[in-house]
């Protein structure tokens, strides 16, 4: 035992001897050092203890049952039969249901209120709703972009264009149809995010009686949108980052938009 | 769609999605929540995935790591977040209160790991993953990953006998050259 090897053994060499990664060469090396060092191989005989109480510690999460909710998320990619045009309508219903239901809530403000006024709040409503949604976020995602801006453009009755947000750091993940209380009934919802996660939606709808207007803000609980009025159609841009935030990914969106 | 293979692969790492989540969270609906969010955007990746089944677990974890991340920028303003860096780990977190502790038991001291080396000792010590494998998962060097392993264990012994953290981990130990 002349202690020659103990030079040579690093602490991340005493690591990999507790995970069992070292060569057989290398393990004999530390196990050289460990014969020499009390203090190492004090340090190593409680971090092997301890890896096997960690191991048993653990163990019992493996065995929870695992939540409907999770699995899911599995039913609705898996149209091996049948099934996928039932979710299909199930998610319809659904959007009928918050649509209804959205409609319900809203209707103290639709006779007192002039029409304008209406449109934050459903912006912010649908906004709550589905920036929140990990599942179906959108129905058409921004692989389809084509597809979608064709779809919703003839259902809310305007050639939409989808703004490019990618300076401001939002990619777009897609949009939705929706249901609003002016024009024809029908709103289109463009929802982005960015790198960190937080969403924005750009709600459109037709049937704006009054004039043109300018920016205007409306916070309305955890999200606040900018809206505005073109040529008879209502825009909100809605977001939960703060007016500071929002207004100028806002300004890029109109700029787009009226150009 | 893309998605034909009854049952999904990802499905059979569910378990352990949840148990990775619970040792970053702590907290079983915010651990849910980060398996949900992860299985999403695995699904929505999985067309364009690259790798073998056997770089599955490892990538699902990146994932899952990746948005527990992005989670702690977003709630930064959370009493129980902390800097996600390793250095400084010490002032920060030792105080009076370390002497009333009594820390005799496994669960409470993991507690009061950082999330990240709590996280990693799951990662290597009961999952088994290599460290190479761990350190994709938690965006670092290899290097790094072996000097945390090294301050979550010796850390986590401390804490379990009771011991208050010491300032300077590496004294003592001075014949050791310490890897970052």
């Amino acid at each position: 035992m002349s202690g020659s090897p103990a030079t040579t053994v690093t602490e991340a060499d005493l690591v990999a001897y507790v995970d069992d990664r070292l060569p057989a060469e290398q393990r004999a090396d530390v196990e050289a050092y460990l014969a020499l060092h009390p203090e190492a191989a004090a340090r190593v005989t409680a971090w092997q203890r301890q890896a096997e109480d960690l191991r048993a510690h653990f163990a019992p999460d493996l065995d929870l049952p695992v939540p409907a909710a999770m699995t899911a998320l599995f039913a609705a990619k898996r149209p091996a039969s049948a099934w996928a045009p039932a979710l299909r309508i199930a998610a319809l219903l659904a959007v009928g249901v918050l649509g209804v239901a959205a409609g319900w809530y809203g209707r103290g403000v639709l006779v007192s209120a002039p029409t304008v006024a209406t449109l934050p709040q459903e912006a912010t409503r649908a906004h709550l709703v589905y920036s929140k949604e990990v599942l179906h976020p959108v129905e058409v995602t921004a692989k389809e972009e084509q597809h979608l801006v064709t779809w919703l453009s003839k259902r809310v009755g305007t050639a939409l264009k989808v703004p490019s947000l990618v300076t401001q750091g939002y990619g777009l993940v897609g949009g939705r149809l929706l249901p609003a209380s002016s024009g024809n009934n029908a709103a289109a919802q463009f929802m982005y995010e960015n790198r960190q996660g937080q969403r924005l939606t750009l709600y459109v709808r037709s049937g704006e009686d009054g004039s043109d207007t300018s920016f205007r803000f409306a916070g309305e609980g955890q999200a606040a949108a900018f809206y505005w009025v073109d040529g008879g159609f209502g825009y909100a841009l809605t977001g939960e980052a703060g007016r500071e935030a929002l207004l100028p990914v806002a300004r890029a969106v109109y700029e787009q938009l009226t150009r | 769609m893309l998605f034909r293979r009854p049952p999904h692969p990802i499905e059979a790492e569910i378990p352990r999605l949840r148990r990775f989540a619970l040792a970053l969270t702590r907290e079983r609906d915010a651990a849910d929540d980060l398996v949900q969010d992860c299985i999403a955007r695995a699904l929505a990746a999985w067309a364009t995935r690259r790798g073998d089944d056997a770089a599955l677990r490892p990538w699902l974890f990146a994932i899952l790591h990746n948005r527990w991340r992005s989670r702690q920028q977003h709630n930064r303003i959370r009493p129980d977040s902390r800097p996600l860096e390793d250095a400084g780990e010490g002032p920060s977190e030792s105080g009076g209160q370390w002497e009333k502790l009594e820390l005799r038991d496994l669960d409470a001291a993991l507690a009061l790991l950082p999330e990240e080396q709590r996280g990693l000792l799951l990662l290597v010590a009961v999952e088994g993953l290599s460290y190479e494998e761990a350190a994709r998962v938690q965006a670092i060097p290899v290097g790094t990953v072996m000097s945390r392993l090294a301050r979550a264990r010796d850390r986590l012994r401390r804490l379990v006998d009771g011991e208050p953290p010491s300032m300077d981990e590496g004294s003592g130990r001075t014949h050791l050259r310490r890897v970052k």
